[in-house]
């Protein structure tokens, strides 16, 4: 047995090797979800009583008293957004650094989210005044996603398993980036900002029926990942080395890519493009938790749904009439922490 | 280079002349170079092309020389053929300084060089920084070019936390910030131009150290190059150029990726010639894109930050493919 | 007597961790083609780093013309002492005559432009190493040994009484190797003066006027191939027992085992 490691087992059945490390760090990951969770219910204008909190979790909408009904209406489906929407940016950015073994990897510097927001705002731009359903938005964004995804895969395909994807991949995002820019200049200048702001994502506008979505979707994608993510180990040894092992590197990439794909597009039709969650959370859980891939994906995913949330309860509540949105939260004062703090470790190393 | 700059400078008077006749009022072009040379105050069109049209062209000209020869000296020194002011972040930081300043201290006109300046300073160390980073994993040529578009998405996130604040304020100066050439962008380039005109003296003068650079840094060192001395000087020269032609249009990307590599495929390397060529071309390129952001979506006016973006990153992935086609060799 | 060309003092040197190089002094003079042999990571290159002004001393001096090499600029001494260093990355994209003309530049300013000079210098270097036919070249088509013969030719245009060549001959087939060691003879005799770090006996008992053998940063024999290319001096210097033998003016090791520790 490797050091480190745990075997956890179930009768006969299941026996499951476990990091350590992960077996101390998922638990507190998790309790500090919760925890931040909590905190952000209780974060507001409005003064919230533990009390309302309890009774917005647990009772049924119709026995809430009126603080209570507010937190459950506005606050709580925001929430839920975030964790969920930060879990899955995470899950697509790993996904994407697994397949190209490199550590900056995200889906907003690879074209998948420019992809989907290409396709959302030709949606709006098509609808007028029109509102569109938040599903028909998702299907949207994921045709946009997939579509930047197969491009990506397509036109790399003869570097799929090298680096070179990656810029294939960075090019994509320009291109689909400057249609991005001519979409929001030919609208009025009005909602120009109005429309800068999604594009770096907000979670301002989302309600229960986008979390509900995005509940979905994670549903639907988390057990995908999981499963395939057997053929994860083999592929960060390298491509000569994973194809040694019986792993067939381009099929498995591709599915990787399309998979990062799927769990982008959702996330930008409801948030809109929010970048570097992927980047970070994999930072973080890499340094956490060692380099199991499985493991590393789930304390991601955990990480990536704590950057989300207290970066939109830090931009909702922290600068008083100004709601900043979440993905600027992200982009400014996450990525200097972020570099910086990376930095210095690696100084201190 | 024999036949390359007499043809680019045709190329570039017939782009230039196109560009003072089209616009909302077409002018024929036997009367745009009427007015240049026997201007008649009385006539009209002669009035739009001298006054309007012609300080337009004059912006397009120069930024686009000046972000085109700034990418060429990056590319130099980097020895980093995916390396630009827009593809390090420099643009991005740039900007976001200025819209800064443009909140906090009300600056204005030629007063934004140095916040400018200073942002893209910084811009390129935080994408050292975050490339240092990933030392050791992938290709550093990649790694620079990931962290610097990472960098550029910080800044312009943080343009547009300044712009969400107070987006009324700002109404004016969107157009700059999309890469846009307004009309009266004559003004600041009236302060930036001889400052261009300098860095491009001194550009000129650095050009053979920096081919000295290509002989490797040991060699070039013993052959009696101050090895840092010419990179920070390149590079000093490389961002004053790419920042006062943000002062002036905005945040313009590409030409400065992409017109370095035309220039190595037709006017070579090495020696004053591609340098001069460069700025020239990307003259052209700036101006060609202007004329096609006027004219492609007419009545609908595009502007030119787009258009280049749109040509730029098509260009960028074709040489992306065509570079890896080569490595896989 | 005729001041050294090249005078290394005491000097010792190391890369931030435990010394490279200590307490080291040799000279080299005029006419003189001084080998450096000793085995891998003996000090032999950071020593020519160190005449040549890359890497500083901390303690000891070079002198290169009776002046500190640390005093002068990079522009005085690249006039003083060239050197070509192990084959970096060449630019593909430039032609030969491009590059051999680079070895001017340390005489030339910002602003001038070549002078008759310059142009004389880089004439003579390429008849030297018989490059005329590659001029027009570009440096990424040539073969391993046209690549060496040109960048011995930039160096040579430099135009520099001292030549520090760092393993000259690495990689090159047997013919151009000579071509090489050749035509660095021939610049001793003409009054330059040769520091090569080589790495075949033979070549350097046929070669140098004198060899210093360097062994963990120390010099641990200095003088003509004879009486430093020993049999005691091989087994203690690089752990190998050999049979010397001397014939045609050459010294030959036929190695015949590992030396006892």
């Amino acid at each position: 047995m490797t050091p480190g490691t745990t075997v956890l087992r179930l009768g006969r059945v299941l026996s499951l090797p476990v990091g350590r490390r992960f077996l101390i760090v998922a638990p507190l990951l998790l309790l500090a979800l919760l925890a931040s969770c909590w905190l952000a219910l209780a974060a507001g204008y409005s003064g919230t009583r533990a009390a309302d909190i309890w009774q917005a979790v647990t009772l049924p909408r119709e026995a809430m008293e009126d603080p209570a009904r507010m937190i459950a209406g506005f606050r709580m489906p925001r929430i839920v957004a975030a964790v969920l929407a930060g879990s899955m940016m995470a899950a697509s950015g790993y996904l994407l650094q697994v397949v190209s073994r490199n550590g900056l990897a995200d889906p907003g510097l690879l074209g998948l989210s420019d992809g989907a927001s290409v396709a959302v705002l030709l949606g709006g731009a098509l609808a007028g005044s029109a509102v569109i359903a938040p599903p028909v938005l998702a299907a949207l964004a994921l045709a946009g996603s997939l579509g930047a995804a197969l491009l990506v895969v397509g036109l790399g395909r003869r570097m799929l398993t090298g680096g070179g994807i990656i810029l294939v991949g960075l090019a994509t995002s320009i291109f689909l980036g400057s249609i991005v820019e001519i979409i929001l200049v030919t609208g009025s200048a009005m909602n120009f900002s109005a429309l800068m702001q999604w594009s770096r994502g907000t979670l301002a506008a989302v309600d229960a029926a986008d979390a509900r979505l995005l509940g979905l979707w994670w549903l639907l994608l988390v057990p995908l990942a999981l499963g395939l993510g057997r053929s994860m180990s083999p592929l960060l040894l390298g491509d000569a080395e994973a194809r040694a092992l019986g792993v067939p590197t381009r099929a498995s990439v591709a599915a990787y890519i399309i998979l990062a794909a799927a769990f982008a597009a959702p996330v930008v039709a409801t948030c809109g493009p929010v970048a570097f969650i992927g980047l970070m959370a994999s930072y973080v859980a890499r340094s956490l938790v060692g380099d199991r891939p499985t493991e590393v994906l789930l304390a991601a995913m955990l990480s990536g749904g704590l950057i989300l949330l207290w970066a939109d309860t830090a931009g909702r509540t922290l600068f008083g009439p100004v709601q900043v949105s979440a993905g600027i939260m992200i982009s400014v004062v996450g990525v200097l922490v972020f570099v910086l703090a990376a930095r210095a470790g690696r100084l201190a190393r | 280079m024999t036949i390359a700059g007499p043809l680019l400078i045709a190329a570039l008077l017939a782009v230039s002349v196109l560009h003072l006749a089209s616009g909302a009022m077409p002018v024929p072009p036997g009367e745009v170079i009427a007015a240049l040379f026997s201007y008649d105050s009385g006539n009209f069109s002669h009035v739009i092309v001298v006054k309007q049209r012609l300080t337009r062209l004059a912006v397009a000209l120069y930024c686009g020389g000046a972000l085109a020869v700034s990418g060429l000296l990056m590319q130099r020194v980097f020895r980093n053929g995916l390396v630009s002011p827009s593809t390090l972040g420099v643009n991005s930081g740039a900007t976001a300084f200025v819209v800064l300043s443009v909140f906090f201290l009300g600056a204005s006109g030629g007063a934004l060089f140095l916040p400018a300046l200073a942002g893209a300073l910084l811009a390129l160390a935080l994408t050292f920084a975050t490339a240092g980073l990933l030392r050791g994993q992938g290709d550093p040529r990649l790694n620079l070019v990931l962290a610097g578009s990472m960098v550029g998405v910080l800044f312009s996130s943080a343009t547009t936390l300044v712009l969400s604040f107070d987006p009324d304020r700002f109404e004016n100066v969107i157009s700059w910030l999309i890469g846009d050439i307004g009309n009266f962008d004559y003004r600041e380039l009236r302060l930036m131009a001889p400052l261009g005109a300098v860095a491009m003296a001194a550009a000129l003068a650095v050009c053979r150290a920096i081919d000295l650079l290509a002989l490797g840094d040991e060699q070039a060192a013993v052959m009696g190059g101050h090895v840092r001395l010419i990179a920070g000087s390149a590079l000093g020269v490389a961002l004053i150029l790419s920042v006062s032609a943000v002062v002036v249009v905005g945040p313009i990307g590409f030409v400065g990726l992409i017109l370095p590599h035309a220039t190595r495929l037709i006017a070579g390397e090495f020696g004053r010639g591609p340098l001069l060529f460069c700025a020239g071309g990307g003259a052209l390129a700036v101006t060609a894109a202007d004329l096609a952001a006027r004219t492609m979506a007419a009545p609908k006016v595009l502007n030119v930050g787009s258009v280049m973006g749109l040509a730029g990153g098509a260009a960028f992935l074709v040489l992306v493919l065509a570079t890896a086609r080569r490595v896989a060799r | 007597m005729e001041q050294p060309r090249i005078t290394v003092d005491g000097v010792s040197f190391g890369y931030g961790g435990p010394p490279v190089i200590e307490a080291l002094s040799l000279e080299a003079r005029r006419g003189e083609f001084l080998a450096v042999l000793g085995p891998n990571g003996c000090g032999k290159s950071t020593l020519l780093k160190v005449i040549a002004g890359l890497n500083r001393p901390s303690a000891g001096r070079v002198l290169a013309g009776g002046e500190d090499v640390s005093a002068l600029s990079r522009r005085m001494l690249a006039r003083r002492i060239a050197v070509l260093t192990q084959a970096g990355s060449p630019p593909p994209n430039m032609s030969v005559h491009e590059m051999i003309a680079m070895g001017r530049y340390s005489h030339q300013s910002l602003l001038s432009r070549r002078s008759r000079e310059d142009e004389a210098a880089v004439a003579r270097a390429v008849r030297d190493m018989q490059v005329e036919e590659l001029l027009g070249k570009r440096v990424g088509a040539l073969s391993g040994g046209q690549l060496q013969r040109c960048r011995m030719a930039m160096v040579l245009a430099q135009g520099s009484e001292t030549l520090l060549l760092d393993e000259p001959t690495t990689y090159l087939d047997l013919k151009h190797q000579f071509g090489i060691l050749d035509c660095a003879r021939r610049q001793a005799r003409a009054g330059r003066t040769v520091i090569a770090v080589l790495h075949d006996f033979t070549q350097a008992s046929l070669y140098a006027d004198r060899v210093a053998m360097l062994s963990r940063g120390r010099l641990a024999g200095l003088g003509t191939p004879e009486e430093v290319l020993t049999e005691e001096m091989i087994a203690a210097v690089f752990g190998v027992r050999t049979r010397a033998a001397r014939a045609h003016g050459a010294v030959f090791h036929v190695p015949l085992g590992a030396a006892a520790p």
